[in-house]
């Protein structure tokens, strides 16, 4: 008996400058219809080229399929002709990719482009077609639908705008789902509610969804069964308990070690105090709206807000708030790569802003920075040596056959093979190139690195191998960091205190075992109850937040998370509330934090 | 630096990416057949001097015997009205066109990179000065300021080539500022900068060579353009002067001619014809290897 999506021998090869090379190799997948089938994998593994075979969308060349079938609903789909997949792709199969924005036409409004797609799928008038579409905006749970249908995918937000494409691929009448890691470029608490979303509609629509993931955790909240992919193939798959807990294969095993220990609280921090490196006081970075050449600004973005931070030799202090909270602001106006507004910056005794250009420069090579995306962050012109030998040629002199040297004991210090130093990066994968943004920002001996969301733009078991590499070369060379992520996990395993920021301020700040063990701030909770855990069964536990971050042009009044606490209450809106001390350093902003105690905290 | 270059070492990835390069220039036939073109040409204006049947015909000599014969196996391309052989002299204007189009797209190029690259990486007063500029340039046709360029400097090739080359900067300078506009906000621009690394070498090491590409495009394609407006400056007088065989000046000459010599106009312009659609065709190709946006299966 067939089932209602099934995979049998799919090899897909691709042709590449090197030769032929097998890329997808599936010996068997299927689905039942109504259930979630859950793909998780790294990057490379094959996964959108497999979400791509199924719709019939692979590129071919330099793509070809070699062998195999794909059937679906009784039907097989590889053999069908492009006029046939048209119908069946978008109306009975539809896919949500990972970017949003790529999938909405800038130029019209949301409303307009699903009344066209309603209309012509399903032969009705406009008006009828509109009605269609506020009652699918309704089910995805857009609050003030008919605002919506007006707006331009630009003036939404990310997780709105998966929302509306989620609308869109319903209002066809889809009965399959191909979500392509459908919440990568989300906040962790927006990213709770499409995952809730996609889940509740599944059991309620009977939608059948393929879910890819590169994280196992996001996975095993949703999906009914997952399979392993590796190399293009499908290594091990079966029920999520199962796999979860009586896996097979090593690299299964890898997997949920590099989830779970993600997860894990590191307890034993000590709470050491050496002299202060460094000090942020008041610090204000705005940014000018409209500014024409003459004219006067129309207004300000807010982007950080009056923080102060102290950070002693030695200390990991972590920042973590969703996209848009100003933290990447935070940093780059530490580093006096933007003028501040107002406020002073103290490293190591020294005024930031009161420097010199000859002594800024001569100051930057103590502090050093690590970016977010090592795709980014380096040259891609520039062979590696040149990469790592940059701040070395900046500050020292240096004959080249000693720069050569230092940089391939460089590499080797981050684990890669001193033969590295005569390439390009891109012959590197992603976690390889963070290594060498990392020994890039090592080269001068700097004392304080800061490490911009370091993990969040490479694959999961590359990420517990970085995070493990900087804690060593931390203890190694005696280094400080700052260190930025949207993940709370991340920050926990590294840092010893934790500031949380929202809209340019800091609402939350303390030891870590402290913020994590006692959050008292609700945007903290909530940040940390959104990621789903490995064991979690069904997505429930999940806290996701309503609304999106408000904008930081006109923030709102009093307490600015108001608009989307769940404790919120009059005086909220009114007034701003103050940094409360709760002893050992601990200190956050909210009306509420005493009657928000510890036995508040939510599992 | 030079000696570290030729090191082996260093030098076998950049082997390896010219090899990529070749493997994506194979794919694409045109790209194939203009790259072979250009090539000709290239040799061609080398040796054309030694090769050509008559080379004292591309220079100063006459033979008024056989003015204006019709294509035949002594004069392949027929004769002038000096009785000159046209394929000696369309040969050898190979080498005139080319070499001067050279020089000119060479020396717009290097008013223009910089210009650009400090433009948009500085940017503020000395971007908006710069762009000012340009804009004066811009608002004229280019072929139109080449002409009252080259009418303000006096007729000969040297000047319109001068003349070439100061019209056509600016388009380079707009090409270049967008570019590094938006590759200061990338994070390795923001890496050097908190390495301490000078904004000079920022500019010349890591904001020059990632805009390089769309303007090695444009230049090929301008190429092309460059060429054709030459030949429009001789045409009209303002290039080069007779007796040099000049594509441009030929056919402006043949006018005269054009009803009972049809030979004398056509083969130049073949060959104008010729060189600016390969040009055009490389530029494309190029396109294709160097921006992988644009990039074909």
């Amino acid at each position: 008996m067939q089932s209602y999506f099934e995979i049998k021998n799919l090899k897909i090869n691709y042709n590449t400058f090197e030769g032929k090379k097998n890329i997808l190799d599936i010996e068997h997948l299927k689905i039942e219809k109504g259930k979630t089938y859950g793909l998780v994998g790294e990057s490379g593994a094959g996964k959108t080229v497999l979400a791509l075979t199924i719709l019939g969308l692979l590129a071919t060349p330099p793509g070809e399929i070699e062998s195999g079938q794909i059937y679906f609903d009784g039907e097989e789909l590889l053999s069908k002709k492009e006029e046939e997949m048209r119908h069946i792709r978008g109306k009975k199969i539809a896919m949500i990719f990972q970017d949003p924005m790529s999938s909405l036409n800038p130029v019209f409004t949301v409303g307009y482009q699903m009344r066209q797609i309603i209309m012509k799928n399903q032969n009705v008038k406009e008006k009828e077609a509109d009605k269609i579409a506020l009652k699918m905006i309704e089910t995805v749970k857009l609050p003030d639908a008919e605002n919506i249908m007006t707006k331009y995918p630009h003036q939404l937000s990310g997780g709105q705008r998966q929302r509306i494409i989620i609308a869109m691929a319903l209002s066809c009448g889809a009965e399959m789902l191909i979500a392509d890691e459908p919440t990568r470029n989300l906040d962790v608490t927006i990213q709770a509610g499409i995952l809730k979303l996609l889940k509740e509609l599944q059991e309620k629509l009977k939608v059948t969804v393929l879910f890819i993931a590169n994280n196992l955790g996001l996975v095993s909240a949703i999906c009914d069964e997952i399979g392993i992919l590796y190399k293009g193939k499908i290594i091990e798959s079966g029920k999520v308990k199962e796999i979860l807990n009586h896996p097979k294969q090593p690299y299964t095993c890898t997997l949920i070690d590099a989830a779970v220990q993600n997860e894990s609280i590191q307890q034993n921090k000590k709470e050491t105090r050496g002299k202060v490196i460094l000090e942020v006081q008041d610090l204000k970075k705005h940014f000018p709206v409209n500014k024409g050449f003459f004219s006067k600004p129309a207004a300000w973005v807010k982007a950080v807000d009056g923080v102060d931070l102290k950070l002693y030799e030695g200390e990991v202090l972590g920042i973590v708030g969703e996209s848009g909270c100003g933290k990447s602001t935070l940093v780059s106006t530490i580093l006096n790569l933007q003028q501040p507004t107002s406020g002073k910056v103290i490293f190591d005794g020294k005024d930031m802003y009161a420097l010199d250009k000859r002594d800024l420069r001569r100051t930057r090579k103590n502090i050093q920075i690590v970016f977010q995306d090592p795709f980014w962050s380096l040259n891609p012109r520039m062979l590696v040596k040149d990469i790592i030998g940059e701040p070395i040629k900046v500050h020292e002199k240096n004959g080249t056959e000693e720069l050569i040297e230092r940089t391939e004991s460089l590499l080797e210090m981050v684990g890669l093979p001193k033969e590295g130093v005569f390439k390009y990066p891109h012959e590197f994968s992603g976690g390889q190139r963070q290594r060498i943004a990392i020994a890039r920002a090592l080269a001068v001996n700097p004392k304080l690195v800061v490490l911009d969301e370091p993990t969040s733009s490479i694959d999961i078991l590359s990420q517990t191998q970085i995070l493990e590499l900087l804690e060593e070369l931390k203890e190694k060379l005696k280094l400080t960091y700052i260190l930025i992520s949207h993940d709370l996990s991340v920050v926990n395993s590294m840092s010893d205190k934790i500031a949380v920021m929202y809209l340019g301020k800091v609402v939350e700040y303390g030891y870590s075992k402290d913020v994590f063990h006692q959050p008292r701030h609700p945007y903290t909770k909530a940040l940390f109850n959104a990621i789903p855990d490995l064991h979690m069964e069904g997505v429930e536990g999940l806290v996701s937040l309503e609304g999106n971050v408000p904008s930081a042009i006109n923030p709102p009044s009093g307490c600015r998370f108001h608009t989307r606490c769940p404790l919120a209450q009059e005086i909220c809106s009114v007034k701003e509330p103050e940094m409360v001390n709760l002893g050992n350093q601990h200190s956050v902003s909210c009306h509420f934090s005493e009657m928000n105690g510890p036995e508040a905290k939510s599992s | 630096m030079y000696r570290n270059f030729l090191s082996s070492k260093a030098l076998q990835p950049r082997i390896k990416e010219l090899k990529f390069s070749f493997y994506l220039l194979k794919r694409n036939q045109l790209t194939k057949i203009s790259l072979f073109i250009v090539l000709g040409l290239i040799i061609l204006a080398i040796i054309s001097p030694y090769v050509i049947p008559y080379p004292e015909h591309a220079q100063m000599g006459t033979n008024p015997q056989d003015k204006l014969l019709p294509p035949s196996s002594q004069y392949f391309f027929g004769t002038d009205e000096l009785g000159r052989d046209i394929f000696s002299r369309v040969l050898y204007g190979t080498r005139i066109s080319l070499n001067t189009a050279l020089l000119a797209v060479g020396l717009a190029l290097l008013i223009g990179i910089p210009l650009g690259a400090i433009a948009g990486s500085i940017g503020g007063y000395i971007d908006e000065i710069i762009m000012r500029i340009t804009d004066i340039f811009l608002s004229f046709p280019p072929l139109l300021l080449a002409i009252a360029i080259s009418s303000i400097l006096g007729p000969s090739l040297q000047n319109a080539m001068l003349a070439i080359a100061i019209s056509w900067w600016p388009w380079y300078t707009r090409l270049i500022r967008g570019q590094a506009i938006s590759l200061k906000e990338r994070q390795f621009v923001k890496a050097a900068e908190a390495i301490g690394t000078s904004p000079i070498k920022i500019i010349f090491s890591h904001i020059v060579p990632n805009c390089i590409s769309p303007v090695i495009v444009q230049a090929s394609m301008d190429m092309g353009g460059v060429i054709l407006t030459i030949a429009s400056l001789s045409f009209l007088g303002l290039g080069a002067q007779p007796p040099t065989p000049e594509w441009g000046l030929m056919i402006n000459t043949s006018r005269n001619y054009f009803l009972n010599a049809w030979w004398y106009s056509i083969f130049p312009g073949i060959a104008i014809f010729i060189t600016v659609l390969a040009f055009n065709l490389l530029g494309d190709g190029l396109r294709e290897i160097l921006d992988p946006k644009t990039r074909k299966n």
